[in-house]
Parts: C-alpha cells; sequence; structure tokens
C-alpha cells in the first residue's frame, strides 16, 4: 500500500488482480499482469518481488502451497479482496462520473 | 540460440542477485531465478538474439531500482528495530542529514559575509548532496566494524573520493572544468567503488582495490604527459604531478590502513583459534 489513503500501487493494483481468479506463482502473475494491462506493465523479477515482499507484509496475499511444490504460490487474503473491491470501485465511480459528465467525449478518448 | 548464452545469462542474473540485501535473497532468491530463466527461455524462443538483448535491458533497469529500494527499505527496517531502543540519533540518516547540515552552514555563512563567495542554490544542493552521500556510505559500511583502523581507512578513502569528484567538477583536476581529459577522475573513483563493492567491503579486498584506485591515479598523469597536456596555460608539469600524487596519497594512505586493519583482524581471529 502506499499513500496515506490506502491506495494501492500500479503494480500492487495488477497484482491482486492477477490473484482474483485463481492464485498463482510468480511468473505467472508477471506474465498474467503484462496480458491485464496490454504490454503497458512489464514488471522485472525485483519489483514483482519488492511489490509480493510488501504486500505479504500488508497481508494482501499470502503464501500457499501450489502444484509445483519448488515454487511459492500467492492468492488473495481477505483484506486482499477487500483492497481490490474499493480500489475497482474507485475506478468504476470515476467512469461513471466521467461518462455522466460526457468527459470522454470532451477529452477526445471516444 | 547458443546454449552456452542463456547458461551464461542465468549465471550472470545469479550473480546480480547478490548484490540485495541477504534478507531479501535468501527469501525470494531462488524465485527471482527461477522467473528470470522462465523469462530468458520466453524472450530467446520468440525473438532469439534480440529478445536475449531486450530481456537484459530490461532486467538491468528493473534490477538497478529495485536494488535501490530494496536497500532503503532494509535499512528502514534495522532502523525501526535500533532506533526503538535507541532513539533517533541513532539513525544514519538522521545523524547524517544533521551532520551535513551543520557543515553547510560554513558555505552559507561565507556565501552571506564574503562578496567573493558566491554560491548558487545548485552549488549547495550539489555540496549538500555529496556530503551526505559520502557521510551515510561510510556510516551504514562501518557501524558493523568494530575496528578503529578501518573506520579511519574508510573515512580516508570516502574523503580522498569525495575530494576528488568535488574538485573535478568545480575547477578540473587538469586545466578547466570542462576539460574532457578530466572524465579520467570519474574512471578512477568508478574502479574504487566497483573495487570496493567487489570485495564487499572486507578490509583485505579494500587494500588492494585502493592500491588499484592509486595506480590508475598515477596512470593518468602518464596519459596526460603522452597528450601533452602539460602544454595547456593551467596545467604545468609540476601541477599534474602534485594535483595526482596528492590524490594518490589519500588511496595510498587509505590502502596501508585497509591492510593493517585486515591484519589485526587476522591476529584477532587467530589468537581466539589458538
Amino acid at each position: 500500500m502506499t499513500g496515506m489513503d490506502n491506495s494501492l500501487s500500479q503494480s500492487e493494483f495488477y497484482i491482486l488482480l492477477s490473484l482474483a481468479i485463481k492464485s498463482r506463482h510468480g511468473y505467472e502473475i508477471m506474465k498474467q499482469v503484462e496480458q491485464d494491462s496490454a504490454g503497458k506493465v512489464i514488471m522485472g523479477p525485483g519489483t514483482l518481488y519488492g511489490s509480493i515482499k510488501r504486500m505479504l507484509q500488508s497481508a494482501l496475499i499470502e503464501e500457499i502451497a501450489g502444484d509445483h511444490a519448488r515454487r511459492k504460490y500467492y492468492s488473495l487474503t481477505d483484506k486482499g479482496r477487500k483492497s481490490l473491491t474499493s480500489e475497482l470501485q474507485r475506478y468504476n465511480d470515476a467512469v461513471e462520473l466521467a461518462r455522466g459528465k460526457d468527459l470522454f467525449k470532451a477529452l477526445g478518448l471516444i | 540460440m547458443n546454449h552456452s548464452l542463456i547458461r551464461g545469462s542465468e549465471r550472470l542474473y545469479g550473480f546480480v542477485l547478490h548484490f540485495y540485501p541477504a534478507s531479501f535473497r535468501r527469501e525470494f532468491g531462488q524465485e527471482m531465478a527461477y522467473v528470470f530463466a522462465a523469462s530468458l527461455q520466453d524472450a530467446c524462443a520468440e525473438q532469439g538474439r534480440r529478445g536475449l538483448t531486450k530481456l537484459w535491458g530490461r532486467t538491468m533497469a528493473d534490477a538497478t531500482k529495485s536494488l535501490v529500494i530494496q536497500h532503503i527499505e532494509d535499512q528502514k527496517e534495522r532502523y525501526m528495530k535500533t532506533d526503538s531502543k535507541n532513539g533517533i540519533l541513532q539513525n544514519s540518516f538522521v545523524r547524517v542529514a544533521l551532520a551535513t547540515a551543520l557543515l553547510m552552514l560554513l558555505p552559507l555563512a561565507a556565501s552571506l559575509l564574503l562578496e567573493d563567495f558566491n554560491w548558487g542554490v545548485f552549488d549547495f544542493i550539489f555540496t549538500g548532496g555529496l556530503l551526505f552521500a559520502a557521510g551515510l556510505a561510510f556510516d551504514l559500511i562501518t557501524r558493523r566494524s568494530g575496528s578503529n583502523v578501518y573506520r579511519a581507512a574508510f573515512a580516508v578513502a570516502i574523503a580522498t573520493a569525495a575530494f576528488l569528484f568535488f574538485s573535478n567538477l568545480a575547477v578540473g583536476v587538469i586545466g578547466s572544468e570542462d576539460e574532457p581529459a578530466n572524465v579520467m577522475y570519474l574512471a578512477v573513483i568508478a574502479i574504487a567503488v566497483i573495487g570496493a563493492v567487489a570485495v564487499r567491503f572486507r578490509p583485505g579486498g579494500m587494500a588492494w582495490a585502493m592500491f588499484v584506485a592509486a595506480s590508475a591515479q598515477a596512470s593518468t598523469i602518464v596519459i596526460a604527459l603522452v597528450f601533452g597536456i602539460h602544454n595547456y596555460p593551467e596545467s604545468s608539469v609540476l601541477e599534474i604531478f602534485a594535483v595526482n600524487g596528492f590524490f594518490m596519497t589519500g588511496w595510498i594512505v587509505a590502502g596501508l590502513l585497509f591492510r593493517w586493519a585486515a591484519d589485526s583482524e587476522y591476529k584477532v581471529g587467530a589468537k581466539a583459534v589458538g
């Protein structure tokens, strides 16, 4: 988590998003983030595990047993799921607001 | 794709991992190596050598950024443990920042009182930043050493590097500060820093790193004379020898002190074993 308002960093948001459906190990997370962000967020191992470390400390994710005994798998905790939900809700509210004010057209996005 | 190139890349990344803090490396090092190896296979399968080059470009940028972040976080975690017991002045950041602020009062007073002393905001920021970085490096690296000789050696080495760096950018060791040949002195500092990191700041290795830096400093005299820099109006032969000799003395003194610290460590170890 970053900042005073408990909002997520971009990396943390995409990692939570990648774990929303199922638990994954590091490389799967990295590929899923790349896919979900349409190639805009490409994390290297240092950034990925730096974020994972902080998210484990903040109890947003947890380490669990997975298919491969030698790989570490991660899944969302209740706190992480709530955090992702509220972040998505925040984005959704912002999009609704922008749509209501016809901002997408005004800003030339559509 | 050449198999040895892939194996070499994996080994090289394994080496890069050694620069992360030990606790981080223990917890995630193996996973990071696996993620890199998997990325490597994908990149090579998709784009061959071009993929490998792109992956290394991304990986080095990622490693540089995350190394800095992880070391800062590691230090923060240590301070949080020690500061709760020992108070805020035990915190290196606070202590070095205070010392830097006190030292910076000198140029501030000079700029207020002396007409010829005209430092701009950039000069203050640059000098303050340099002093802070040098002080922090000294404090963080020597804090776990019980040897005063090691601390003294490190202080001499840092002072030599900082003074060389500062004087080179401010007035130039050879000619003016705009003289391209002065890049040599940044290389001398880089040699000392890379050597120190490579030997992991151990006293015996540090002694060699300092002697190599002194040799590099000496070689700048030869280069300056061969390329005729002594013919410039600002740099006579005597000046080139005097200025470089001054910095060589700094490196050599630091090296001798490190050797002394290494010898003392060896004797203490031998006594403990004996």
